[in-house]
């Protein structure tokens, strides 16, 4: 037996074409892009505006997505993090008291490291003691929420310095805010940290099988952190972003995020179980709900009406999944199996 | 002389007063291919995965190259052991260089160098000779390929000792036998192979030395010149002589035909017809994997199948099975194998168990009265002999023998016409078992038709008239009265000629 | 193939449902187009404008029911042409809203603030791209009222002077002891009504003393839960009336007191809202009296305000405000049509 004999199996992809089509194959934002096309589709039909005023549309991307973008990496690993949109009020709340007193540098600051906490405490339950993520986080999304409001005294805190937040809310770099901005940096951010450093790429592996990552010699608990404190960073600067460009923290602030933001990782094909997805998808995901939203906005269509739509698309992009697919062909088949075979009795 | 590579002494392991390794040694020469070869349950993977630092056992040591190494997962890995698992433990999502290289990422300052990490993976690829796309993901692989990459995984870091479970399992015989012939070539390099397997022609084709395990029990370890296969197969079995006949089923004659499954294909079940007669319980042997429980859960329309026709006949009525809710209602009782994640609710009571599958016949209004309940649900408690049978007590409170006795209560109720259970007694203490067996057969002597899978084989000796044994998703043979033996039983699951009985 | 074919079965639905909604939404928009591009014409009965009203609430609550079709009627009549959002209450989805309206140029918007603190960017970014701004529901901060051309809607500070005159008027001079209970925290329309009982209290009948007062949610669950840990807090027998900040509070607190088996009629509630929940109340004489706020109203004066703007009936800098008037509901008018509840 010599090193020359080779087994071959399965395809390798050759040509332009075929290397382009493998690597469409391969990725799992196939889905998203489709019904991103659609959308777009539409809207360009429709409703221009989208797109002639695409500042606008941007910064309503930005809005829905950015949260979105930090929760991704918890979903990868396979856990969620419900506190996020009690994180973003609780952080904005910290930021403009902390401000108020001292100066914003201080009070951006307070409120990231209130981020950092709130995500060691979630991964310290969901990691170390083992408690199952939903409930962990279900917890904390309460406390943090009431911790808002004990913070602000039960109203929203207006930001002294009204300027700096109405300049901050302004094009910065052609027509693009600073929130827009921010939110293409941590989305090229978390995408270089899932791609490219180490840490990052094994958190497909820990959503993906978990008892292989562990046997495999990847420290899982510690990915876990890293994820949450990603998330819970992320929404923190959401947090404060919302607070400036308002010029007020309101401690009910981010009531419609966090379905928003579970819904643009869920159409970006990410898989709630972990081990499938990608940042990119998110920011796909994030790109349609945000141009819909717009577009449904200018139409004047009201929310249930909106709902709806969102609920449509939310069901076409897990549907489409190809194991739902496969999963609903071998009962469909099974039962003209049965059918047929009634017949020929 | 050289010394071996491997040691492992004295290993001793229990599960909850089972013991699953009962002190056993074995070592491996550099260059050699060990077989470890046993029936199910014999202890192999248990071994295994205490080799690989992923169990701690009870007592004992693993030594390479002479010295003793800490039991952790890293420990081993870091001392050369690499397992390629039963159960594939890739990364569906990832690439296959990802895959090959989890958790060892080359990296400068964290940041991932991924064409070095191609390039390894390319390597290790080349050296056990398959050609795959470095960038394919894992979920758009063949399962046979899936399998070749978890090996390049464990040979990707360059391991002293490379230990396979049962890596021929989901192979074609071509797969096989180039995986066979790259297991040589790694050998001839002076690796250490640690080879797993049911399948006796494998180990009489590749391997230099058998270790025997049953029951947990060390019982051979000889050089493959000294051993035949006939001889392996009598010492995997080992209990012919204790098998006490008295207990089995003498000939009999059954009443009508009540299952006749036709042309039957599902994922692992490659066309199989299957007939179970008034009266008659069937039993299904062979490996664990070989397709048996998937056969059953298609027949009765538990999970979809791809091809087949299954007819049910209770009460002089014909059905056909279409699904699992047409199968209940043909008179189908299913105990699954799972019973704690299938066949029970454990916060339940006994009580609430039993009524589940009932409620039409408890309460034909959809009221239910917990008085009728309880006396119904006691009725069929005492009738499986539950100890004790205290039908408010959550059945989580009970053990695993009375927990099966609830499963079998909660489907007698209804009066099923056709009983179909698999791995009924596992994990069950030596009286349940035998209460369970008495019980499965005074169903069949009233009149039901049973079908029965077990990987015991003293007890599907002792169960069945018929013993089919299922080999890779096909029935490999069908034994009756004297000719089913351990022996017989053994040699057509594990592939091996049947040998004159 | 039969797999891409499930995949596209559900696409080409929604693409078929979504071009025959764009499709109404651009013969909608096609037609106002023509319309604006006769605005240089001199019949101003032709005159068609577009104007975008940013609500933080529509048909998904009571209190919208009646105000959106209000609102829609007066400018159908008008000829104003309204695209309505729906912010739920989130500041920063409103924000977003109004980033999209003044996106949009429309000859005005109406805005309804969902978070009083929150609005000055948009009003700021409608006041560069010259956008008039009218405000609806619940008045701006001080501070921001300069960036609007003017507000209708409920006197929320008078509605909370009406309820406390109701309130000393039965008390009369006898000491009495009452709770508090307000609306959400923060809230202006909470905040104003606040003030506005507590100062009429305190200069009509500095005799009634408020015990404690604490926010809700504007809902009769939560409103009954905080009513009866404040009547422990305090003792029933220490207690002698409520007020609530609306009729859903009111709700909650009555259940409250009937909870601890004593009669809510001997109690002095008044309230605000006259609702279909506080009107039969009213009635039934468990609460003394509440404050009509007319939902269809304030609907209707949002678009007519607008209209005065856009007609230039009111002029940049003349801020005009529209108070609802705050009509007393008591048990002696309560069954009256003209005080018919509304939401």
């Amino acid at each position: 037996m010599t090193n020359q004999t080779v087994i071959k199996v399965g395809s390798t992809a050759t040509g332009f074409w075929g290397k382009f089509r493998s690597v469409l194959a391969r990725r799992t934002e196939g889905r998203a892009v489709v019904l991103f096309a659609i959308i777009a589709t539409f809207v360009t039909v429709s409703q221009p505006l989208v797109f002639t005023a695409y500042q606008v549309t941007l910064g309503r991307i930005a809005l829905i997505g950015l949260v979105a973008l930090g929760l991704t990496a918890v979903i990868l690993m396979g856990e969620l993090d419900l506190s996020v949109a009690s994180t973003l009020a609780v952080s904005g709340v910290i930021a403009v008291t902390v401000a108020n007193q001292t100066n914003m540098a201080i009070g951006v600051l307070a409120a990231l490291a209130a981020g950092v906490v709130v995500s060691l405490i979630n991964a310290f339950f969901v990691a170390i003691v083992g408690i199952n993520s939903f409930i962990a986080t279900l917890g904390m999304l309460f406390a943090l929420r009431g911790m808002a409001f004990v913070i602000s005294d039960e109203a929203p805190v207006k930001l002294q310095n009204t300027d700096l937040g109405i300049a901050f809310g302004q094009p910065l770099l052609g027509p693009l805010t600073p929130r827009i901005l921010i939110f293409f940096l941590i989305f090229i951010a978390i995408q270089i940290f899932v791609s490219r450093v180490k840490a990052g790429r094994e958190f497909l592996a820990v959503g993906g099988n978990r008892q292989a990552a562990y046997d495999a010699g990847i420290p899982v608990k510690r990915r876990i952190f890293t994820g949450f404190i990603i998330s819970g960073v992320v929404a923190a600067i959401a947090g404060i972003i919302n607070a400036v460009e308002r010029t007020s923290a309101d401690p009910t602030s981010g009531s419609t995020v966090l379905l928003a933001s579970f819904a643009a990782a869920i159409i970006g094909g990410n898989y709630l179980k972990g081990g499938k997805g990608s940042i990119i998808g998110t920011l796909i995901g994030a790109a349609s709900l945000g141009m819909l939203q717009v577009a449904l906005t200018i139409s004047g269509v009201q929310i249930p009406i909106q709902e709806i739509f969102i609920g449509g698309i939310l069901l076409i992009a897990v549907i489409t999944d190809p194991s739902s697919l496969r999963a609903v062909w071998g009962s469909l088949s099974t039962t003209f199996q049965g059918i047929k075979n009634s017949l020929a009795k | 002389m050289t010394s071996p590579v491997i040691e492992a002494r004295n290993i001793v392991k229990s599960f909850g007063g089972v013991r699953a390794v009962d002190d056993v040694s074995v070592s491996v020469m550099p260059g050699e291919i060990h077989a470890v070869i046993g029936e199910n349950g014999a202890g192999k993977s248990t071994l295994m995965r205490i080799l690989a630092g992923v169990e701690t056992p009870d007592s004992g040591s693993v030594r390479i190259d002479g010295k003793e190494i800490e039991n952790s997962a890293k420990a081993s890995i870091d001392a050369g052991i690499s397992l390629v698992h039963q159960e594939l433990s890739l990364i569906p999502e990832m690439t296959v260089a990802e895959n090959i290289m989890l958790g060892a990422f080359p990296t400068n300052g964290g940041w991932t160098k991924t064409k070095e990490m191609k390039k390894i993976a390319a390597d290790t690829l080349k050296e056990i000779g398959v050609e795959v796309d470095l960038d394919e993901r894992i979920s758009r692989l063949s399962v046979a390929l899936r399998q070749f990459v978890e090996i390049a995984r464990a040979v990707a870091r360059k391991p002293k000792v490379l230990i396979l479970d049962e890596p021929t399992a989901t192979l074609t015989p071509a797969e096989t036998d180039y995986l066979l012939s790259m297991l040589q070539r790694l050998a001839s390099q002076g690796l250490a192979i640690i080879y797993i397997s049911h399948r006796i022609p494998e180990v009489f084709k590749i391997c230099n030395k058998v270790t025997i395990l049953r029951d947990g029990k060390l019982v051979t370890n000889d050089s493959i010149g000294d051993l035949t296969p006939d001889k392996v197969i009598d010492q995997m079995v080992g209990r012919e002589l204790h098998l006490d006949l008295t207990q089995r089923r003498p000939a009999r004659e059954f009443g009508e035909l009540v299952l006749s499954a036709k042309g039957i294909k599902a994922p692992k079940v490659n066309g199989i017809d299957l007939e179970v007669s008034k009266g008659q319980i069937v039993g299904l042997g062979g490996l664990v994997g070989a397709g048996r429980t998937e056969l059953l859960r298609a027949i009765i329309g538990a999970d979809p199948r791809s091809a087949g026709r299954v007819t049910i006949t209770s009460n002089g009525k014909k059905r056909v099975i279409t699904g699992y809710l047409s199968a209940i209602k043909a008179g189908v009782a299913y105990v699954p194998e799972e019973r704690r994640t299938d066949g029970l609710a454990l916060t339940m009571t006994v009580a609430e168990n039993i009524f589940l599958p009932n409620r039409k016949e408890v309460s034909p209004t959809g009221v239910m009265p917990k008085g009728k309940i309880a006396a119904f649900a006691k009725d069929l408690s005492e009738k499986v002999n539950l100890r004790p049978p205290e039908v408010t007590r959550e059945a989580g409170q009970y053990s695993g023998g009375n927990q099966q006795k609830i499963v079998i209560a909660k489907w007698l109720g209804r009066k099923p016409s056709f009983i179909v259970l698999d791995e009924p007694t596992r994990g069950v203490d030596v009286g349940a078992k035998a209460e369970i067996h008495k019980l499965v057969k005074e169903l069949a002597d009233e009149g039901a038709a049973v079908l029965v899978i077990s990987s015991d084989l003293p007890e599907l000796l002792e169960l069945s008239d018929l013993i089919h044994v299922v080999r890779d998703g096909k029935i490999a043979g069908t034994l009756t009265g004297a000719e089913a033996t351990e022996k017989s039983v053994m040699s057509l699951a594990a592939g091996e000629k049947l040998v004159g009985a | 193939m039969r797999k891409s074919r499930l995949v596209l079965a559900p696409a080409v639905m929604l693409a078929a449902a979504a071009l025959v909604l764009s499709g109404c939404a651009a013969a909608e928009e096609e037609t106002t187009t023509d319309a604006g591009s006769t605005t240089d014409s001199t019949e101003e009965v032709a005159e068609t404008y577009e104007v975008y009203a940013l609500l933080p609430q529509g048909s998904d609550q009571a209190y919208g029911t009646f105000y959106v079709p209000a609102m829609e009627a007066a400018a159908a009549e008008l000829g104003i042409n309204l695209t309505i959002t729906n912010s739920q209450y989130d500041g920063d989805k409103q924000a977003s809203e109004c980033e999209i309206a003044v996106a949009a140029k429309p000859d005005g918007i109406i805005l309804w603030p969902a978070v009083g603190d929150s609005v000055r960017p948009c009003l700021e970014a409608a006041a560069a791209a010259g956008i008039p701004v009218t405000v609806t529901n619940s008045d701006l901060f001080d501070a921001d009222k300069a960036l609007s051309f003017g507000y209708s809607g409920p006197d929320t500070y008078g509605q909370g002077v009406s309820s406390a005159e109701i309130m000393c008027e039965l008390v009369g001079d006898t000491p009495v002891n009452i709770i508090q209970l307000n609306g959400a925290p923060g809230n202006a329309t909470a905040i104003d009504r606040d003030n506005g009982f507590t100062d009429t209290v305190a200069a009509n009948c500095p005799n009634v003393t408020i015990l404690q007062e604490e926010s809700t949610d504007w809902t009769k669950a939560t409103a009954q839960q905080v009513a009866s840990e404040m009547i422990t807090a305090q003792g029933i027998d220490n207690i002698g009336g409520i007020y609530a900040a609306d009729d859903s509070i009111a709700a909650g607190a009555i259940a409250a007191l009937e909870a601890r088996g004593v009669v809510a009629a001997d109690y002095f509630i008044t309230s605000i809202g006259n609702t279909f929940l506080g009107n039969p109340l009213v009635i039934a004489g468990s609460l003394d009296g509440t404050v009509f706020q007319s939902s269809s109203w304030d609907g209707d004066n949002a678009t007519r305000l607008m209209y005065a703007v856009l007609t230039g009936e009111i002029a940049a800098g003349e801020r005009e405000v529209r108070f609802m008037p705050s009509v007393k509901v008591t048990a002696g008018n309560a069954s009256d049509a003209d005080v018919a509840p509304e939401w």
